[in-house]
């Protein structure tokens, strides 16, 4: 089996793989033929799979396609499957191992060409004195990236790498030094990364998580501002993928970019210039409120499948109505909400709050924030939520309204926002740990409050679905046995809720909290 | 891990050709597959052209930490690696019982191998022994080869009767004929009339000098003659002993 080996840029001379046998004396090497490859490689728009080191290539001009799933720059496959065309998700490929293991790496997010690569590659085998291999060389020549056909192809160097052969390690040593001594230049970067960087791609350009980098040096009006173009950008990232309904998790991104907007301007609107929120702080509100209905219903229609899973099968086939009168209504909410996204008010609403924060607008420059230090600010704030939940939560009982709760979920939320915009001011570990234990206590909350909507969505649904026609009576019964598990499911939670909060209030977090913010107030 | 033990008490009977053959194919499939040459003639590790040698020998493969990872050889092909025989394990069972819990040893040194792989591969001596009853107490699968002979047929009666009392739960014993001579009468009326009781697979392996070979060649049949008698039943024996346990295909 092969391990991970090294790599070379193949120069000059050398470029030809034949010429490689007269580089190794001692060592014979065997070629084997020629083979010609062009793929489509795939990528999802947060680079899940590079992030994971693996690639998957659908080879181009073959029918049926060969769709491989590798090891990021590694020739060998790790799973394939063959399809009539090139996947968009997951769930298109047919049922089987590769299909799981994208999925769980992929999720719902399409698989979107990232760059197309056709190659051509040449095997050799150094034999030892018994004819046994002892280490395998990959030589890529004649290599080109383009962004798809039609565009102009970039060339590509000409690398070899060497793939060990386990228990002749020496061997492979020595072929290396050899290589190196030749004049060969050693590399990390594989074909792929190569070909990203020919056609202008960086992987990894884009993550669902912020990773906002502030200095405890600066103000809060630089602060802020850095936070915010951070966000505007990652609203900018996902526009054309939501817009062109790509995959539900650009209109996810886009909404939680826009929720983290909001709730940085509300969490430190007293220091906020009036003019910034009077004129921005009903525009996001709105935004949120135009997006709303189409994630909901993309989230129903993702739970749609776990209900199933919560019922016995014949029972469970009743619900398939229901899936589709939530794609019909998933439909008719999508289109309204891009009408709102094609109106002036929003394009105006973007552009402005974009040059406000970059100062290009024309009154120029303008002042977000108070002239303060941003760490006492942050750190109060951080610290007064971090209180209130504590306060809050311990006033909950069993017997308080789930309106309570609900607050409670908001506040949560708002310290989880605060805690991951602003953790490059604070230590890393102990910022982790405290994400950690309050996403156990929004998950607690999240459960207690999504199970009881869900329930009452049900209500409404099948209330929907009656006044569109009839309903066969399976259906509605199948829908009033899943109201009566979500029921059972939030009493649970809602059973869980003072142990879990008893951990999130202890005494060791409380101590981290002190010293991360109360004393750096 | 599935663990396929090749064994049969009798020598010759095509169990070390049997074990090289099925687990190239295996690794062909996209199994990740190893071959344990624990037969200290180290006719497999021969066939794979690797040295028959183990550092430390057969004590620190029984003892040492890890010792069945580190002991690995890469054959010629993918996915396919070898854990070398080495002439010390002529003394293998010896080693073992001084050793404590010897009973539980086999299974714990092969407890590393798992997670690397699909397929274990053993290719097991020819003899009853402390080692051999470690190997077959913790195999999914047992293949027999049997040559068509009646004195085969009666050791095959002696070998279910040991084994019965030492399976793991679930496992599959699948004796077959190997070497099987169809211009001998012999070989024709015991493979045509063997009793259901025994549950042999159908597929048989012929005798065939290209089986012989693999000595020459120092590869699996399936390579130098891909397409043959001798290849078509091999490919034929890993179809059917996939489908009686239940192996379904690597890629889905």
């Amino acid at each position: 089996m092969q391990t991970s080996g090294a790599r070379y840029i193949l120069q000059g001379r050398l470029s030809a793989a034949g010429t490689l046998s007269s580089l190794v004396p001692g060592v014979e090497l065997v070629a084997e033929p020629v083979t010609r490859h062009s793929a489509v490689y795939l990528d999802t728009f947060d680079w899940r799979l590079y992030e994971e080191d693996r690639e998957i290539a659908v080879d181009v001009g073959r029918q049926p396609t060969n769709i491989s799933l590798r090891e990021r720059g590694r020739r060998r496959e790790l799973l394939s499957a063959s399809g009539k065309r090139q996947p968009r998700f997951a769930s298109d490929l047919p049922k089987g191992r590769l299909r799981d293991a994208l999925t769980s790496i992929a999720g719902v997010r399409a698989l979107l060409p990232i760059v197309r690569i056709s190659y051509s590659e040449r095997l050799l085998k150094a034999l030892n004195a018994d004819r046994k291999t002892v280490t395998r060389l990959r030589v890529l020549f004649q290599s080109r990236a383009f962004r798809q056909e039609g565009d102009r192809r970039t060339a590509l160097p000409d690398l070899v790498e060497v793939i060990p052969v386990l228990g002749y390690e020496r061997e492979t040593h020595l072929l290396c030094s050899a290589l190196e001594d030749a004049g060969l230049r050693k590399v990390d970067e594989d074909l792929l990364y190569l070909a990203l960087a020919a056609v202008g791609r960086e992987p990894l350009d884009y993550s669902s998580r912020p990773s906002i980098i502030l200095d405890r040096g600066m103000t809060m009006d630089e602060a802020l501002r850095t936070v915010l173009i951070n966000l505007a950008r990652a609203m900018r990232a996902n526009e054309p993928g939501m817009m062109a309904d790509v995959d539900i998790e650009f209109l996810h991104d886009y909404r939680v970019a826009n929720r983290r907007t909001r709730s940085v301007i509300s969490q430190f609107k007293k220091g906020i210039s009036a003019t910034v929120l009077r004129s921005f702080r009903p525009g996001f509100k709105w935004l949120g409120k135009v997006t709303g209905p189409t994630r909901d219903a993309d989230v129903y229609l993702e739970n749609v499948d776990g209900y199933r899973a919560d019922l016995p099968e014949e029972v469970g086939e009743q619900l398939v109505p229901l899936r589709e009168f939530l794609r019909r209504k998933r439909e008719r909410e999508f289109k309204l909400m891009l009408r709102s996204l094609k109106t002036k008010r929003y394009q105006q609403l973007l552009a402005h709050w974009e040059s406000m924060l970059l100062g290009t607008g024309s009154n120029g420059p303008v002042h977000l924030h108070k002239p303060v230090p941003v760490l006492p600010v942050v750190s109060a704030r951080i610290w007064k939520v971090y209180a209130g939940i504590v306060k809050q939560g311990r006033a909950i009982t069993p017997g308080t309204p789930a309106t309570a709760l609900h607050n409670l979920r908001l506040v949560c939320k708002n310290l989880r926002y605060l805690l991951e915009i602003f953790r490059s001011l604070y230590p890393a570990d102990a910022i982790a740990l405290l994400i950690s234990e309050l996403k156990t206590l929004q998950n607690n909350l999240g459960d207690i409050q999504d199970l009881e909507v869900q329930r009452l969505a049900l209500e409404g649904f099948a209330q929907e679905m009656l006044e569109e026609g009839p309903v066969a009576s399976g259906t509605v019964m199948a829908m009033g046995r899943l109201a009566a598990s979500l029921e059972e499911r939030q009493y649970a939670a809602r059973g869980d809720f003072a142990r879990i909060l008893r951990r999130f209030a202890r005494e060791k977090n409380r101590r981290i909290c002190r010293e991360l913010f109360k004393d750096q107030r | 891990m599935k663990i396929f033990s090749i064994y049969h008490l009798k020598g010759g009977v095509g169990k070390t050709t049997v074990a090289v053959n099925l687990a190239y194919l295996s690794a062909l499939e996209g199994y990740r597959t190893v071959v344990w040459d624990l037969d200290p003639q180290g006719s497999a590790s021969f066939y794979f052209r690797v040295k028959p040698k183990v550092k430390g020998g057969g004590t620190r493969l029984l003892v040492g930490k890890k010792s069945a990872l580190k002991s690995r050889r890469g054959t010629d092909f993918e996915l396919l690696d070898l854990i070398p025989a080495d002439f010390s394990y002529r003394k293998l069972d010896r080693i073992l019982s001084k050793l404590k819990k010897s009973d539980k040893r086999i299974a714990k040194q092969l407890k590393p191998l798992e997670g690397h792989y699909d397929h274990l591969f053993v290719d097991c001596p020819p003899s009853f022994t402390n080692v051999t009853e470690g190997i077959l107490g913790v195999s999914d699968v047992v293949l027999i080869p049997s040559i068509p002979t009646t004195l085969s047929i009666e050791t095959l009666e002696r070998i279910r009767k040991h084994l019965d009392a030492n399976l793991k739960k679930g496992a599959l014993v699948a004796p077959f004929f190997s070497m099987v001579d169809r211009r001998k009468r012999m070989h024709r009326d015991i493979v045509d009339s063997v009793d259901s009781h025994y549950d042999f697979l159908k597929t048989t392996v012929p005798y065939a000098s290209v089986i012989e070979q693999m000595g020459i060649e120092r590869a699996p049949v399936a390579v130098f003659q891909p397409n043959g008698p001798a290849t078509d039943a091999f490919r034929a024996l890993w179809t059917e002993i996939t489908h009686r346990a239940g192996i379904g295909h690597p890629t889905g």
